[in-house]
Parts: structure tokens; sequence; C-alpha cells
């Protein structure tokens, strides 16, 4: 496969992926905003939070922040936006991907554009139909897209995507700080769809605890950042080819460290750095992991790739030798 | 019956469904005017509109860049079939064979012996001249000396009816992708009248093209690696770069995906470089190599051309192909024909001054007025003035640049391009076509029995280039025998 073609496919779903978390985030937002009372501090429960947890934040915008989030054309990552640069990457690859995926995500955006055009707001029709078109087109890829290479970079793109956003999200709370504790909580499991989990696993009040072993550590649930870590490795691994205990590249080395982190010492080191910290340093791991997967499959090098573990070993061995 | 071609009329015109003497219907046409006048306007537009939404969503689009920012459309389809009798077909497919394999040995000859220059049959000036030629390839050995791989010949019907070529495409022709989209719009729509007429299928084409693409590969290997070079997404044509690569499964890859390391050509892949056979280009000469041609352009490969020498990669079509595409060129190919294979043409020309030459210049410069005065390296309907359309000071000006540049433009008389039924806000009205068919030069030539037929959308109008206000039709070339069947 092309590393052209491996980086758009990539960003294709990486964006798609975006949009979707960006749209259950607002969505459920918007909803606490309609429960909001005057009596409660005006802005604990207004927009700003999102943006300092998404990292978007641009105070100056004229927009308002709703639609700075959702329909902005100079918000790079606002809804609008994301779905923009998902369909094109998927036109890059129009050749690569089913026909089935290629027509949902152009119908997306072409309904999307009809629908800026009609007027302002509808941000809440916007998520829906994000929301939905996005899980329209995940079933398509599993049901039609061959388990090859093209199949491991989508899944690739999703997967991190998804990581970095929920650990993003777990952060909320730390933003909503006139709301009271069980509500932040609950707001921020919503908007990873994992309300439901929760309840069937703890009987009482979301709290910090209950809350991030779900959406951190959870081996089952498909948003916990461990479950999509160890997606990203095992995916890595397909693509390499090589077994699961070793590495050949730096993204599979990154990807096996921070698995091995979160499963040996992710509660101590929540406990010794506090949640917020912590969560800070898994985002960091996670954009090494992409990093280095933009460094060994996208960058066009005329180097060819290491074909055994000790080959990379002795290639790294030297690069850290040269540096010291 | 034919409630819709009740007001039909030929005006005059040389119709392919109905007979201007008694304006009567066509045997061909019988079936399938029975068939829409068998269905109400409603009927009529929830087709058309559903054909368009499929396109749409489905990506089937060129982009015009007129507004600044592209946008994407679809191109016009009319859902009424230009169908051709097989007999018809069998002439046009003889003289289109003729005609490519006359071309193909014109471009080995100028680029080798020259002995068509030598003894004046075409002037050698005019091959010099010509802004596609490429001396610098001269003597360059190529896979069975084949130049145009793939020609589009533009095909036009005159007021006798009688096939006529217009044009020849020798670089890269595009058109072919809606020509199989459209079969397959029409077959989902239209499925009972598709089976009624038993037509000549086109889905071939992919398969054939393909199958010449690895038989011109440098290394005899058994799967040689075909890509097709686009100059990426904001083309005009990508939508047809990405739906021909889909359907060989061979890679669309844009300058920026190859290298050139040891005059050899690579891809990168996600494991590493993979040498490449063949380039299925659909980037203009000038834009191939930033090392030889334009320095400005981000198309194309440093040291493409330094491979292409070496013999170690496939150009299709080849370098210096163009020469065929100029217009100038395009009056001698009956020559050609009677020069290289001692035959007379099947497919006629069209009457064309050269400016070149003195006394047609004499005559263009007095007639203008009632030419079509056409720039011999423009394409698409541009640059080109229709005489009688035109206001005095078009003419002046038309006037002005070819005595500036007589090399540079040609003339022809106006032809009455045939009509055809088209649907047109709810009525059927005659509309000017003509037919770009697709000749594949491979192990053997290949004729994919149908084509592009285009169609002037605007009354009146001469010009069916997508860029103007043209349209398309799908082409039905019927089976043996049908016609038989039918009447």
């Amino acid at each position: 496969m092309l590393s052209r073609v491996a980086e758009n496919l990539f960003w294709m779903s990486r964006y798609f992926e975006r949009a979707d978390n960006l749209a259950r985030l607002v969505t459920v937002h918007q909803t606490d905003l309609l429960d909001a009372t005057s009596a409660m501090a005006e802005d604990s429960y207004d927009w700003h939070p999102l943006l300092a947890v998404t990292s978007m934040g641009d105070e100056n915008s004229t927009e308002s922040v709703q639609d700075y989030m959702v329909r902005s054309q100079e918000n790079p990552d606002s809804i609008t936006n994301c779905i923009y640069q998902a369909r094109e990457n998927g036109r890059a690859v129009r050749d690569q991907i089913s026909d089935e995926m290629w027509i949902e995500l152009n119908a997306l955006w072409l309904d999307l554009k009809a629908i800026l055009k009609n007027g302002p707001g509808q941000h809440e029709k916007i998520c829906q139909m994000v929301n939905r078109s996005s899980l329209v087109f995940r079933g398509i890829v599993n049901v039609a897209q061959p388990r090859a290479e093209a199949w491991a970079f989508i899944q690739l793109g999703e997967y991190l995507e998804r990581a970095d956003k929920t650990s993003r999200v777990i952060d909320l709370p730390n933003y909503l700080r006139g709301r009271d504790e069980a509500s932040a909580w609950s707001t921020m499991l919503r908007a990873c769809s994992a309300a439901a989990e929760h309840r069937r696993h703890y009987s009482g009040e979301a709290d910090s605890t209950s809350a991030s072993t779900l959406l951190l550590f959870s081996t089952s649930f498909p948003r916990s950042v461990r479950f999509c870590v160890q997606k990203i490795d095992d995916l890595l691994h397909q693509i390499s080819g090589t077994d699961s205990s070793g590495y050949l590249n730096e993204a599979e080395r990154a990807s096996g460290s921070l698995l091995a982190r979160m499963n040996f010492s992710g509660v101590e080191e929540i406990s010794s750095l506090g949640l917020h910290d912590y969560v800070d340093s898994v985002q960091f791991n996670l954009n090494e992991i992409g990093a280095a997967i933009g460094f060994r499959y996208f960058a066009l090098t005329k180097e060819s790739p290491s074909s055994s573990a000790e080959e990379f070993f002795k290639i790294r061995m030297r690069s850290i030798q040269k540096q010291q | 019956m034919a409630k819709l071609f009740k007001k039909y009329k030929t005006e005059g015109f040389f119709d392919e469904a109905v007979t201007r003497e008694t304006e009567g219907i066509r045997d061909t046409y019988r079936e399938t005017a029975k068939f829409f006048s068998g269905l109400s306007v409603r009927e009529m537009d929830a087709g058309l509109r559903s054909l368009e939404r499929s396109f749409l969503t489905q990506g089937v689009t060129f982009t015009v860049y007129s507004d600044g920012e592209g946008t994407e459309r679809i191109f016009p389809f009319d859902p009424f079939p230009r169908i051709i009798p097989s007999d018809e077909w069998s002439t046009i497919e003889k003289g289109l064979i003729q005609r490519t394999a006359a071309l193909n040995m014109f471009l080995k000859d100028i680029y080798s012996d020259r002995s068509i220059l030598k003894e004046g049959v075409v002037p050698e000036y005019l091959v010099e001249t010509s802004c596609h030629y490429r001396k610098e390839f001269t003597g360059l050995k190529l896979p069975r000396d084949t130049y145009i791989h793939i020609c589009g010949t533009d095909l036009i019907r005159d007021d006798e009816g009688q096939y006529c070529v217009l044009e020849d495409n020798g670089r890269c022709p595009s058109g072919v992708s809606y020509m199989l989209e459209n079969r397959i719009a029409m077959k989902r729509t239209y499925p009972d009248l598709y089976r009624k007429l038993n037509v000549e299928p086109v889905s071939e084409y992919p398969k054939e093209l393909l199958k010449m693409l690895k038989s011109v590969s440098p290394r005899q290997q058994d799967e040689p690696v075909c890509v097709l070079l686009t100059p990426g997404q904001y083309n005009s044509a990508y939508f047809e770069h990405t739906f021909l690569a889909q359907q060989m499964g061979i890679e669309i890859v844009e300058g920026r995906d190859l290298l050139v390391e040891n005059d050899r050509v690579y891809m990168h892949t996600i494991q590493g470089l993979v040498q490449v056979d063949v380039i299925y280009r659909r980037i203009d000469d000038d834009f191939l190599d930033p090392e030889c041609f334009r320095e400005d352009s981000q198309l194309g490969v440093p040291g493409l051309m330094k491979a292409y020498r070496s013999g170690n990669v496939a150009l299709v079509n080849a370098m210096g192909a163009g020469v065929a595409d100029d217009k100038a060129t395009y009056a001698y190919v009956p020559d050609m024909i009677r020069f290289y294979l001692s035959e007379e043409p099947i497919l006629p020309n069209i009457e064309t001054f050269l400016g070149s030459r003195e006394d047609d210049l004499k005559y263009m410069l007095e007639n203008i007025e009632n030419l079509v005065i056409k720039a011999v390296d423009e394409a698409g309907g541009y640059g080109m003035l229709i005489g009688p359309k035109a206001t005095t000071s078009e003419h002046e000006d038309f006037r002005n640049k070819i005595k500036s540049n007589p090399r540079g433009f040609i003339g022809q008389p106006v032809i009455k391009l045939s009509r055809h039924p088209t649907f047109c806000d709810g009525k059927v009205e005659g509309r000017h076509i003509d037919l770009r068919p697709f000749v594949l030069s491979g192990k053997k030539t290949v004729v994919v029995p149908g084509g592009l037929t285009r169609v002037a959308l605007r009354k009146g109008s001469l010009v069916v280039n997508s860029s103007q206000g043209g349209g398309s039709k799908d082409t039905w070339v019927l089976r043996n025998n049908s016609t038989d069947n039918q009447s």
C-alpha cells in the first residue's frame, strides 16, 4: 500500500472519529444547559470548559462558542471542518474504500453543507446527524472492509483519536468547578456513552475513582483508553507482521510501552500524580505513538524498514549512542 | 402513439431517431420511443432526479473552477440513449482501427526515419513547429512502437448522416468513466428497455485497459507493476482517475508518491520502495518531470525522463504523442493512411483549411464569417470561433490572430452536427451530438462498442464540451440481428 494512501485512510478515519466525539460532547453539554437554573453559577455551565478540554481555545473568536465548535470554518477542528477533512481524505483514496463507505461520507458532507446554507444554529441536528452517520460508517467498515492493511490504518486512526478524546473528556469535571461532583462526573460519562455501563458496574453515584476506572482501565468497554491502546498495539503488530511480544519500529515500542504502563502502574501513578497530570502524560504518550506511525509509515524515505527485531534494536542503540 | 414526440421536429437537420423526409421514427429507435412515450412527465422527472442524485452521492463529478472555489458538478446526463445499429458500428470500428494504426506509424516514423517528411507527404516544418513535438526522444525504441495506446477519437455525423472524424485525442483523452457509469445508471433505471434492445456491453473496458498496460511493461515478469499517475484530487477529471484505478485494481499515485533511483521509478509504500513498470499518466508531457520541462511543476517526478529514456519504465501514452493532436496534423491523417497502409480512409475527415498553406490562409481570411476557426493546440471547446454566430469585431480579432500566427489556426466549414431526441424541461427536443469512442492499442487493437455521446444541451448550440454546457448520453451499440428482431 502507498504511504500516502495509508496516511489518507488514517486521517479520514481519525477526523470522522474526532467529529463524532465532539458531537457527543456538544449534545451532552447542551442537554445539561437545559436543566441549568439561574441559581447556578453561570460560568460553570457555559461553553468554555469544552474549549479547554478539547484544546480548541480561541477566546478571541467572534462566533459563539457553540458555533465555533460545530459550524465554524475558521476553527480547524470544528465538527464541520472535521467532516470536510474526513471527506477530502476519503476522496483522495476513493479507489481504496468501498463504495458504501464513500457514499456515506460524501452524503454526510453534502447534507451538512445544505444545513449550513439553510440558516443559523441547528447544532443539535448537525450533531445527531454526525453521530448517526459515524455509526453507519463504522458499521460499513466492519462488514465490508477486508481485514488487510487498509482496514488496519482505518482502525488505527479511529482508536488513536478515541483514546485521546476519552482521556481529555475524563478531565472535564476538573473544568466544571461550580457543579456538584456527581453531576459533573455524570456529564463526563454521558459524553463517552458510558453512563449505562457505569450503572451496571457501580451502584452509587459516579465519582472520580469509579468513572476513571471505567474509562481509563476497562478491558471490555470500547471507549476506555486501555481498550483503545490494546487495539492500537494489536493493529500495529498486524501491519508489520511482528509477534505481539516484540517490536519492529518506534510506533510499536511506544504503544507497547504505554500499554504496559497502564496495565502495571496506572493506579499508583494516578494517586501520586493526580488524575489531571496522569491523563496529560497519557496524552503525551498517545502523541508519541501518532508521531511514530507518521514517521514509520507516512514519511517518504528511501531507507527500507527493519525486517527483524534485532535489526531495529541495533538501529536504536546506534542512534542513542550518537546522541550521547 | 408518441405523445412525447407529437411536436418533435427535425427542423431540417439530420436526426438520429427521426427521418427528415417523413418525420417518422427510424426502426432502430422505435422500441425506445415507444417506451419513453409510455412514461408520464412525472415518472420521467423522478427517474432523472434519482439518476442525478446517484451520480452526485457517488461523486461522479467533475470540478468547475470558474467561481474561485472549485464546485463539484455532475456531468449533466440525458437518459434518452443514442442507438447505433451493428452494421454502422462495424464500419466505425474498422475506421478507428485503421486511423489509430496510421497515427502510431506516423509517430514512430517522425521520431525515427522521418520517411513521410522526406517524401513531402507531410510538411517537415509542420511537425517541427508542433508544440507537442519532442525532438529529444528521436530514436527512442518503444514497446511495439506504440505511441498512442489510448485514443479518444471524436466523431460527428454530418448533414447526410456520414460519420466523420472531427478530432484525434492522443494525449490523455478523458470521458471513458462516464461511458461506464452512464451504462450502470441506465441499466439500473431502465432494465426492461435495455434487455429488449440487446445491447453490446461496455464493461470490459477496464479489463482491456489493464491488459494493454501490462503488455507494454519493459520488465518481463508475470505481474508488472502498473500505476495511474494523477495530478491529484483537485484535477477536474479526478473522479475518472480513481474510478479507472479502482476498476483495474492498480494504485493511483501522485508525483510525490514516486521517486527515481538509478534510472528506475519506485513508489513509496508502507513496506518500503516498490519498482514501477508502467505509468498510465493523466498528466501532460510538460508537467511530468521538473528536471526536463517545467521547473515549477509540483505534479511530476524529478528524473522520470531519465528512467523513461533508459527503457526502465513505460509511459502511456508515450512522450511526444501530442503531435497527433495538433489540429494541423489532423488534416494530413487521410494521407498518412494512404502512405503507410495503402488504403483509403474508412472514416473521412472534415474539409480543413490550414493557415500554414497560402491558398487556405487567403480563403480563411476572406470567408471567416462562414467558417469555424480553431487554434491548433487548444481543446475543450476553447480558442475557437464559430463564424456565423460571432460578431464583426470577433471576426476582426480572429483575423488578426490568424495573420500573426497562420500556423496556429485551422478553418473548417460549419458542420450541422446530427441531432438526437433529448429531454428538455418535460419535452423531447432535438439537440446536437457527437461521439467519442475509445481505442486501445495493445497486442491487438480493441474498440469497446459504444463510447461517450456528448450532447449540446443549449438549444441550437453546436458545442458539446462539458465545460461549455454539454451533457452526455449512454451509447447503445446493438448486437447483430437485433434490428431484424424489432421490425
